[in-house]
């Protein structure tokens, strides 16, 4: 037994010994000649398969989370990309919000440089909740340059009137105050008469015109210059219905305003023309009054 | 002849060797163990009569191919290695699995400073000696992987 343990033990020394000079002979040979790649490539294909073999399901898992994480970080990108479009979305609406202001300050400077008048923007800041009075408050006042019987207008035509200063704002009386009145011709016909509020904000009234007139629906009412307040040839009204009541000498007609004053934000005011501070009493007579 | 032994020894060896050479990520590269070594160390510790310092010595050609380095290097490492484990298997085979660990660590250590030895730089040492960090990680798998190898060994009754 023990005779054979010693031979087993020196056989693997003397093995170990052989093969110890074989491999450092093998190391040499490697590091000084070229023909051990023979040696290496025809190992290497043959330890190939092994590798593949081996390495596969690590492979197949590494590619797995690769895409697990790729996943997740689409997923992360899309939930930025939401929030991003929520935010430009809000600034989108603001942006379109501000075209359309653009859009409404362009029509009404159009209006101005047609006019051939200095006119100062105005925006509409309160609106009178009373029914019988239609009265807007507007955001410049005596500081500004607002005049009592100023000419409030908008890129569609006639708005009213200033009634009433104060240092910072000024209150306007709309065409369709009970109260108001102007003088307008019909454009077609040029027949006169008085453009009259009735309380509704949808309808005005074409006072003092003779039954016999040839007012006919849907002619458009515009401002004749008298009483010097309005520039003539403003857009006020079109008529929406003719009444002619042989007993009565006037006509009856209802007419639409030409500015929708409910959906208004901004205005201008028409400054002095050409004229003289002496016409600023006639301006002011302008106003009709019951 | 137990061939049916001899394969799944050779097909542990190759499982081995096809795990040493898988391309992984950096951290893990830097703690990948010897797995050859510990198999090696396995078989010879089990049958020494019958797997010894020649078929260390095939296995370290294949490996000294598979990671590229100089042929032979590997081949004397793991035949020098398995040739103290054989020397003293029967002191090796009655400790606890935990001082098995020890000598692989040590065996590990000597086997990762030849290679330094032999293909390092000598005069950077220092920072060399993060080469020895997989012969830690190849000690702590020393428990699995002899765990897995006797339960082989013991159902395809290698002796």
């Amino acid at each position: 037994m023990g005779f054979h343990t010693a031979t087993r033990q020196s056989r693997t020394g003397i093995a170990t010994l052989v093969l110890t000079v074989i491999a450092l002979l093998l190391m040499g040979a490697d590091s000084h000649f070229a023909w051990t790649q023979h040696i290496r490539s025809t190992l290497l294909s043959a330890i190939y398969p092994v590798q593949r073999v081996v390495g596969a399901p690590v492979l197949l898992a590494q590619a797995v989370s690769q895409e697990a994480s790729e996943h997740f970080r689409v997923h992360q990108r899309n939930e930025t990309l939401r929030k991003k479009l929520g935010q430009l979305r809000v600034e989108n609406q603001e942006l379109e919000a501000l075209r359309r202001e653009n859009d409404r300050l362009r029509e009404l400077l159009n209006e101005a440089q047609r006019l051939k008048r200095e006119v100062s923007a105005a925006q509409i800041i309160a609106e009178s909740p009373d029914p019988f009075h239609h009265t807007l408050t507007i955001s410049r006042g005596q500081l500004h340059g607002a005049f009592l019987g100023q000419p409030v207008i908008s890129a569609e035509g006639v708005v009213g009137q200033v009634t009433a200063i104060a240092p910072m704002t000024a209150q306007v009386i709309l065409l369709t105050d009970p109260n108001s009145g102007i003088p307008v011709l019909a454009r077609e016909s040029r027949v006169r008469g008085i453009l009259a509020g009735t309380g509704n904000k949808d309808l005005l009234e074409l006072r003092y015109v003779p039954t016999s007139a040839n007012v006919q629906v849907g002619d458009e009412l515009v401002t004749s210059g008298l009483g010097a307040v309005f520039p003539k040839g403003l857009q006020a009204a079109r008529v929406v219905k003719v009444v002619r009541d042989p007993h009565s000498p006037f006509a009856e007609i209802t007419a639409r305003p030409a500015v929708p004053v409910s959906r208004l934000e901004d205005v201008l005011l028409l400054d002095l023309g050409d004229e003289g501070p002496g016409d600023q009493a006639a301006r002011r007579a302008g106003r009709e009054a019951p | 002849m137990n061939w049916k032994g001899h394969i799944v020894v050779g097909l542990s060896l190759a499982v081995a060797l096809g795990l040493g050479s898988i391309p992984l990520a950096e951290p893990v590269a830097y703690l990948w163990p010897d797995w050859v070594l510990l198999t090696l160390a396995y078989w010879c510790l089990a049958a020494p009569h019958r797997y010894g310092v020649g078929i260390a010595f095939v296995a370290g050609i294949f490996q000294d191919v598979a990671t590229g380095t100089l042929l032979g290097l590997h081949a004397l490492i793991y035949v020098l290695t398995m040739y103290v484990l054989i020397e003293n298997h029967l002191r090796i085979r009655l400790l606890h699995l935990w001082s098995q660990t020890l000598v692989i660590l040590t065996l590990a250590v000597a086997s990762g400073l030849l290679q330094l030895w032999v293909e390092g730089p000598a005069d950077d040492l220092g920072a060399n000696l993060w080469a020895l960090v997989p012969a830690l990680t190849t000690a702590l798998f020393w428990s699995p992987v002899f765990l897995l190898l006797r339960s082989l060994r013991q159902r395809f009754a290698i002796a």
